[in-house]
């Protein structure tokens, strides 16, 4: 994964995909909160704008430059940015599918587990 | 900055700061979600660990030494792992905090207070 790409390759593999997983299961049920998870997305993105240019400047971190596409956005890779948006994506909507089935008193290991089985049903019918 | 805890003062300023105001002003809601916010916490180290120690391993990031307070585990500062769990932790108290909001607005505009 030695090249310019590889950070977007780790962003595809980690982050991308939860996304892809979480909405493919849940499309149903998530998409009454698309306006919420974007607001959320927006607060965060903002924050990890900021956030990242001072953990930047400060040196808690250091980014290499043979290993993103060396395109900076507001001081920021590029590769950040995706970062900041795929990884709030993807806890937020974990965070409200879960907290729907906390407030139906279900457990959240058997309800992620039947909606998934549920959802293999559904694509195997098809 | 202030040398080895470079790192926790940001984790302080970024992340425990916003995170503590979200949870004073909002407690009574929050602490309904308690399985919640751990099965969060839970899967996010399950992804971003293996996702930290390959981007180490492969130098896309890195953390200088200079900046953590040098406990390392894993390949990995402490400080990034409280990254990982109090990001999570943030990131989802957000959610739940606007998730509740949400509610509120309509449950108002329903009965059109």
């Amino acid at each position: 994964m030695a090249s310019q790409s590889a950070y977007l390759i780790t962003l595809l593999i980690f982050a991308v995909s939860a996304v892809t997983i979480e909405w493919t299961i849940g499309y149903g049920k998530l998409k009454k909160y698309i306006r919420l998870i974007s607001g959320a997305t927006f607060i965060l993105w903002l924050g990890g704008l900021i956030g990242d240019n001072v953990a930047l400047k400060w040196g808690c971190w250091v980014y290499n430059p043979e290993r993103f596409l060396g395109i900076y956005i507001f001081g920021i890779p590029l590769e950040t940015h995706f970062f900041a948006l795929f990884v709030s994506i993807a806890i937020t909507t974990a965070t409200l599918a879960w907290s729907d089935f906390e407030e139906q008193g279900r457990p959240l290991i058997k309800g992620t587990f039947d909606e998934v089985v549920e959802k293999l049903k559904h694509f195997l019918t098809i | 900055m202030v040398g080895k805890f470079t790192y926790l003062l940001w984790l302080a300023i970024f992340v425990w700061l916003p995170t503590l105001f979200l949870w004073l002003t909002n407690f009574d809601v929050l602490k309904r979600y308690k399985k919640t916010l751990g099965f969060c916490i839970f899967w996010a180290l399950a992804f971003s660990v293996p996702w930290d120690i390959l981007a180490i391993k492969t130098q896309i990031w890195s953390f200088p030494v200079e900046a953590n307070i040098g406990l390392w585990f894993g390949g990995l500062p402490l400080e990034e792992y409280f990254f990982i769990v109090f990001v999570t932790f943030m990131v989802s108290t957000l959610a739940l905090v606007l998730k509740n909001k949400f509610k509120e607005e309509k449950w108002r505009a329903s009965r059109h207070i």
